[in-house]
């Protein structure tokens, strides 16, 4: 059986070396809407993500599971969002059909095994098989709060109910879905999307796995072969200052998009009503940034020519 | 390609019970189990055979490990989104198709399936 493990190598090669072709091809690196980047957070290049997808490549077939059946090749599909889910407008729970199958891929099946997104919630999320406990701390005289609470309560018992069905009816999938709360499996997935956005923290994450290496089953499966990465003392040091500058970046982020709220363009996109206030907005949080990031004004250029918004 | 039937999920989603919901959920979870009766032999897209002028059809496999010969359709290259977003379409990029392990099946035929690549 460990000749039927090399095609599932292969195809996950095959994205690594993907990512590879395309940092090095594109025009232009692609904008990241996690991060910002620019003097004094973190500086993108495409030579620190080539590193970071070779060291993928170095790993992959160790980070495969050693489960055959969650390699196998399904048809699926990838965007289950309550805008795609057709029902029945007097009996909603009867679906009539399923539209945006144009990006559906016939892939391993643990790269499929997420929980459809329309039971996505933001909170705590869990991957316990029990119904989670209703929140305790909520302020009973508040009936705002109460109602939040009980939303959420909702949201969460749902996804609860979806795991418990697909344990008890369906186990090869449970086992996929739980094979994508591994070390191995962030190691895998992480890698996919380097063009846009993540080979600080993933140079970071491969230096700490080493600690973690023997427990990989994949590491087991193979005769627990060395860890294949080596850095040295001034890799290890430049890594890590990557790494913060990169937590930095995403920080601000992080800040950007609490100031805007509702008006946040998610992944670039606003309501048309939005968008004048929403510019307005951005225009205005960047001259602020500016004017505290940038000390010179070579660094107020760089920090203009990273900048992910259109003015 | 034809109109969809009903009304989008998220019109109605946030009046919908818990019950109603739960019904709901189970409706899909039997789809993903349905999706999987049936693996395929590689990793790409879904394709019509006459589109990809390769007209030897696909194989399928079911949970016992039979293999059947679809002619109709053909697994081509990737249509996923990490091959086209973000300038990646007008890359010349390898999209695919590429050999699948496939597990269930009797050594003789798993053999052949990976030496083919």
């Amino acid at each position: 059986m460990v000749v039927l493990g090399s095609s599932a190598e292969q195809y996950k090669s095959a994205v690594g070396r993907r990512e590879i072709i395309c940092v090095q091809n594109i025009a232009r690196l692609p904008r990241s809407f996690l991060s910002l980047y620019g003097p004094g957070t973190y500086c993108r290049s495409r030579s620190k993500k080539i590193a970071a997808l070779q060291n993928y490549l170095r790993l992959v077939k160790y980070l495969l599971p050693t489960d055959q059946s969650i390699t196998s090749a399904f048809l699926w599909h990838p965007d289950l969002h309550a805008e795609n889910i057709f029902v029945h407008p007097e009996r909603p729970a009867e679906v009539l059909g399923i539209i945006d199958w144009q990006s559906s891929e016939i892939l391993p099946l643990f790269d499929h095994a997420r929980q459809p997104y329309f039971l996505d919630y933001d909170g705590p999320q869990s991957t316990d098989l029990e119904p989670p406990a209703f929140p305790e701390n909520v302020d009973k005289s508040d009936p705002v709060a109460q109602a939040e609470a009980q939303a959420l309560y909702l949201k969460m018992s749902l996804a609860a109910l979806y795991r418990r069905l697909t344990y008890n009816n369906n186990k090869t999938l449970f086992k996929a879905m739980q094979f994508r709360q591994t070390t191995s499996f962030e190691m895998l997935l992480f890698a996919q999307n380097l063009l846009i956005d993540g080979e600080a923290l993933y140079q970071s994450r491969c230096l700490d796995l080493e600690k973690e290496w023997t427990t990989l089953p994949g590491v087991q499966a193979s005769g627990y072969p060395p860890f294949p990465l080596q850095f040295s003392v001034d890799e290890v040091a430049l890594i890590d200052e990557d790494a913060s500058g990169a937590i930095r970046g995403m920080e601000l982020m992080q800040n950007l998009r609490q100031s805007l709220g509702e008006l946040w363009p998610d992944k670039g996109i606003v309501r048309p009503e939005q968008y004048d206030e929403t510019k307005r907005l951005l225009k205005q949080a960047k001259t602020e940034l500016f004017d505290r990031l940038a000390h010179s004004e070579t660094e107020r250029a760089e920090w203009e020519e990273s900048w992910p918004f259109d003015d | 390609m034809e109109k969809a039937a009903g009304i989008p999920l998220s019109r109605v989603w946030p009046g919908m019970g818990i019950k109603e919901r739960f019904e709901l959920v189970k409706t899909i979870s039997e789809y993903q189990k349905a999706w999987m009766s049936i693996s395929f032999t590689q990793y790409g897209s879904l394709y019509y055979s006459s589109d990809t002028g390769d007209t030897g059809g696909c194989d399928l496999v079911k949970g016992d490990g039979s293999v059947t010969k679809a002619q109709r359709s053909a697994v081509g290259p990737s249509t996923g989104r990490d091959f086209l977003d973000d300038g990646m379409m007008a890359l010349e990029l390898d999209r695919g198709p590429r050999m699948a392990s496939y597990s269930a099946l009797s050594e003789d035929i798993c053999l052949r399936g990976c030496f083919r690549e």
